[in-house]
């Protein structure tokens, strides 16, 4: 622009900000931002995120900073650098506990237990506002939310349950908005008409799923189970997945020489959109609670990952249809076939050019979907299936209280956490629902 | 619509089919043995003599018989061709899955077999070993026992070497099994020696027909349209209870001749002695008439004997032949056993059925029965521009929308069913579903017992429907709304109608669809959906059966109630289809 004068290059640059202005997202950002309740209900979450992200700073029974024998510490941090194993501690860390040092200097975290950190003296449900039994000089400080019958403290639990109830809503819903994702964009992309393959490919890619079925679970099944048995979930996932990718791509790649074969290479259209829709059906034929404790009874360590795995891996359904409704709408219009007619490949069409636009509903189906995982898992805890006994999460903290009815602490607390985050993100899910609605629109 | 219900039907069947392979494949992937939990878990391990091993053998592969699980599990098996096809004959499933272990990891079925084979072979021998010393005998039954369920080498090696070790001692008592045990290790290290991996490499499908697991849960092995002769049953439990009412008489019988015999021996003495007072005479008329007796009943005890014989016989040989069958399949009604209590899962589900009936059915009647007028009604409010009385009728909805049922059900359950914080709060029983002292009352009248049990399950109603309820009256309030802007109901009032027609007649039809939709999910939901609020007030309802079959493997009930609620589901949805055709004449279903 070198060439134009400072005046017309200021009236570019309007003109960009002014479009940028009306431009989708922003209109629907204005939208959301207009919606009061989702707007506060936006902010405590973030509130709710500071928390989970923070919590071994709010709620631990190592200092953030101390000095002891005239050398300064910070545990907190030191922790992290020995769960990833680059250090160790002291022989004098481990011999005593962090709360029995006598520091010459300490900062503690303002609540200071962890999770699991038992309180010997107020063990079997101390009330926050009864009394509390500390030694004279102790660094224990008081229990604001009471404990439990160990001497748990609730509100480090609470506190770390965040931790675990963000999670679960983070790892449940990207997985299920992967799978939801790729089934509803190639179902409503292609619909029942559009895939047209060879048929030496449809045989080539069936053949490689079978084997790769096969390798994965017949061949390497013990090795791969034993993996995910002893947590390494990821890496045994991640060879499941390199064995099916990699006898896929070397199925498609033979199929490249062998169409040229005329009887090989005649080409069938594939009904995708029947084949997922009722893939789709058959899920959703199971109410989705029974067919996750039927999957969770078959793990034998149970662990939240699995939880947040198996949430995920159910729970796509919703993102499906709704990508898919979107996709059999935009595939109809007419940038999209001028897409098609630049030769564009069908992969790129669909991932650089439809589903941008489609996106927006899946935003509302992933804010409810948020909120559906958190209450399940929170629900699972709660009966005690499928969560480790020793981990503390809001649903175990809830259960605790139905041993002990006096203990109205672990009734109403732990309760209204749930209650709160599963609210804001239904607000957050209704205030994306009027924003994108053009009807509603004013 | 009648073809389009014929086809929607027809669509059902390979659902079914699918969610009935999906359940299965998870009940096999389930760790834990079906037959020792139905055995009650006890595993005679490597304990008794031979014959109570060889018994306890015998008793695991009829359970398993009787289960249908001695079958292969599929009708194919999509498998490595280093597997032998017969796997699924080894009854025992920890002995088959360290013989698939070893196979996975060598490859080589036929030396893993061998191995096996001798290892069971000593397994046997050692059980015949008397008077072996102590230490050793430990040793050697716990290595052994270990071996049938260790497939890590390490773990192997070291077995073999610590009973090698002491099997060398001197003295020991057991060195019939020493020559074995060392051909056991050669084996072993023949196995290590000879590995075929690359078989494990190479594809083959297996077929194994009808006679399979699925098969018989889904469809069973009793015959079709023949009926099974069961006079051989009969005639096999008459011939039992005959033995069993003989079997004592002949008991009776030789307790009485025993008794005799003493007393004739008593006599006897008395006679020999001739230290007596009374005459040796009557004695000896005693001891004649005494003798005869004993004849007597000893004849009675041989034929006692003959004919217990010839039922026994009988019996055994009737039962050689019999073909007993596990059951008529899920298909045929016949659901099975459960794996825990034996009883039939029919009859289970039929009683855990009622209770969930009971309180969902007054859960959606009522929550039904507000939404909609409240729906309506909230419409309105919002159209006339009663700002207030609206937003605070959605902010308690969506509250009460958003409250975890399961939070409430605790809440209600600490403070209001016990005296914990204060005498005035303990409105209701803690738990169950009626009092069981009143249940068994014969004077108990109809009334009493309705106000019992509706006094046990006020709070579980409410729980499960305040959430529904609230749920119900968003949508219709939402629909409601979107149909009132519509051209035709203009129309409507530009004709004059009375608001209340307009309302009623042209709006509330229209805006039922949602409704309709919902009532679909509205089965499924009553089966699952009270399962934590079951679990709190301690209900034996259908949420509580699947949670506690869930959790303890049961997998025939689990099955059954799964099967159910897909089925429930499916059905509701074509409810709900044909519900729209009947509201809505647009709908079409060409």
């Amino acid at each position: 622009m070198f060439f134009l004068n400072k005046k017309r290059t200021d009236l570019i640059t309007q003109a960009i900000e002014d479009s940028e202005e009306r431009g989708y997202w922003s209109i629907v950002r204005k939208q959301f931002y207009k919606n009061r309740l989702a707007v506060w209900s936006l902010r405590i979450f973030y509130v709710i995120l500071f928390i989970a992200i923070s919590a071994d700073f709010i709620a631990n029974e190592r200092p953030v900073y101390c000095e002891l024998d005239g050398e300064a510490h910070f545990p907190i941090f030191h922790q992290y650098l020995v769960d990833v194993g680059l250090s160790t501690w002291d022989e004098k860390f481990v011999s005593t506990k962090w709360l029995e040092q006598e520091y010459d200097y300490v900062i503690f975290p303002p609540i200071t237990y962890s999770a699991t950190t038992r309180d010997a003296r107020n063990n079997k449900f101390k009330s926050p506002f009864g009394e509390q039994d500390f030694e004279e000089g102790s660094n224990r400080g008081w229990h604001y939310l009471g404990t439990e019958r160990i001497g748990q403290d609730v509100a480090a639990g609470m506190i770390h349950g965040t931790r675990t109830a963000m999670l679960v809503g983070l790892v449940a819903m990207s997985i299920a908005t992967l799978i939801g994702l790729f089934f509803g964009a190639i179902s409503g992309y292609f619909g029942d008409d559009r895939l047209k393959v060879s048929r030496i490919r449809i045989a080539l890619n069936i053949l490689a799923f079978i084997l790769a079925l096969f390798f994965a679970f017949i061949t390497n099944g013990y090795a791969i189970g034993d993996l995910i048995g002893n947590g390494k979930l990821l890496s045994g996932l991640g060879l499941i997945l390199a064995w099916l990718i990699g006898l896929l791509s070397v199925a498609n790649l033979l199929s490249i020489p062998l169409k040229k074969i005329p009887i090989l290479g005649k080409k069938v259209t594939v009904p995708l959109d029947i084949i997922v829709m009722r893939f789709i059906e058959i899920v959703n034929s199971i109410p989705l609670l029974i067919l996750i404790l039927a999957i969770v009874a078959i793990i034998e360590k149970p662990s939240v990952l699995f939880v947040m795995v198996i949430i995920g891996t159910v729970s796509w359904t919703g993102i499906a249809k709704f990508i898919r409704a979107e996709l059999l709408r935009i595939r109809r219009l007419e940038y999209i076939e001028a897409a098609q007619a630049f030769g564009y490949s069908e992969f790129r069409i669909i991932w650089r050019h439809a589903l941008p636009n489609a996106l927006a509903p899946v935003l509302i189906a992933i804010a409810f979907g948020v909120a559906t995982a958190i209450l399940t898992e929170a629900f699972l805890s709660f009966i005690g299936v499928g969560i480790p006994d020793d981990q503390v999460t809001w649903g175990s903290l809830l259960q605790l209280s139905r041993d002990k009815f006096s203990a109205w602490w672990l009734a109403i607390f732990p309760g209204f956490a749930i209650f709160i985050t599963v609210t804001i993100f239904n607000l957050i899910g209704e205030g994306l629902t009027e924003a994108l609605d053009p009807r509603l629109r004013e | 619509m009648f073809q389009y219900i014929i086809k929607r039907i027809l669509i059902f069947i390979p659902t079914f089919f699918a969610i009935s392979l999906l359940i299965f494949g998870l009940s096999k992937m389930a760790p834990g043995d079906p037959v020792l939990v139905v055995m009650g878990g006890n595993d005679s391990n490597g304990v008794g003599q031979r014959s109570d091993l060889v018994n306890g053998e015998k008793a695991y592969a009829q359970v398993a018989e009787r289960l249908g699980l001695d079958k292969p599990s599929f009708y194919f098996l999509l498998t490595s061709a280093a597997y032998p096809t017969d796997l699924y004959k080894i009854s025992k499933r920890n002995h088959r899955e360290t013989i698939s272990r070893l196979i996975d990891a060598y490859g080589n079925a036929d030396a893993v077999m061998d191995y096996y084979q001798s290892l069971k072979a000593i397994y046997y021998k050692t059980a015949d070993i008397e008077n072996a010393r102590y230490s050793v005998e430990g040793t050697a039954r716990n290595c052994i026992n270990d071996l049938f369920n260790e497939y890590e080498d390490g773990v192997i090696v070291f077995k073999l070497n610590l009973l090698k070790d002491s099997l060398e001692t001197p003295n020991n008592g057991m060195e019939t099994i020493q020559s074995d045990w060392n051909n056991l290790i050669d084996k072993y290290n023949y196995l290590k020696a000879n590995p075929t991996r690359l078989k494990l490499y190479l594809p083959t499908i297996r077929w194994y027909g009808a006679s399979t697991q699925y098969h018989t849960w889904m469809f069973g092995d009793y015959p079709w349209i023949s009926t099974v002769d069961s006079s051989d049953h009969y005639r096999i439990e008459n011939l039992s209870s005959e033995i069993t009412a003989l079997v004592p008489q002949k008991r009776s019988l030789n307790n009485s001749i025993s008794k005799l015999r003493g007393r004739n021996y008593a006599i006897q003495e008395e006679l020999d002695s001739a230290r007596t007072n009374a005459s040796p005479d009557s004695l000896r008329q005693v001891f004649a008439t005494n003798e005869v007796q004993i004849e007597e009943y000893l004849e009675d005890q041989t034929n006692l004997q003959v004919s217990i014989d010839v039922l026994s016989s009988e019996r055994d040989s009737l039962s050689e032949n019999l073909v007993r069958y596990t059951g008529k399949g899920f298909l045929r009604g016949d659901f099975g056993r459960s794996y825990i209590d034996r009883k039939e899962v029919s009859i289970k589900l039929k009683d855990a059925l009622y209770w969930t009936l009971i309180m969902n059915f007054f859960g959606i009647l009522i929550s039904y029965l507000i939404s909609i007028p409240l729906g309506v009604k909230s419409a309105m409010w919002k159209l006339k521009g009663m700002k207030v009385i609206d937003n605070i009728n959605t902010g308690v909805l969506f509250i009460l929308y958003s409250l975890p049922s399961f939070w409430i059900g605790t809440i209600l359950l600490v403070f209001f069913t016990t005296a914990e914080y204060s005498e005035m709060l303990d409105w209701f029983p803690t738990s169950g579903a009626q009092d069981l002292d009143l249940a068994e009352d014969p004077d108990t009248t109809l009334w009493m017992r309705f106000i019992d049990v509706a006094h046990h399950l006020a709070l579980p109603i409410f729980c499960i429907t305040y959430g529904s309820f609230a749920y119900l009256s968003r949508q219709m309030r939402g629909s409601m709304l979107g149909v009132i802007r519509q051209d035709y109901i203009r129309t409507a009032r530009a004709k004059g109608l009375s608001e209340r027609k307009v309302i009623w007649k042209h709006a509330f039809r229209n805006s039922l669809f949602p409704i309709i939709t919902l009532f679909s999910s509205v089965f499924p939901r009553a089966l699952s959906g009270s399962i934590a609020i079951e679990l709190i007030y301690a209900i034996p309802g259908m949420g509580q059966l699947a949670l506690m079959s869930i959790v303890t493997r049961d997998w025939p009930v689990v099955f059954t109630i799964v099967m159910f609620a897909a089925i429930l589901t499916m059905i509701g949805n074509l409810i709900a289809d044909i519900l729209y055709a009947i509201v809505d004449p647009r709908v079409s279903f060409k």
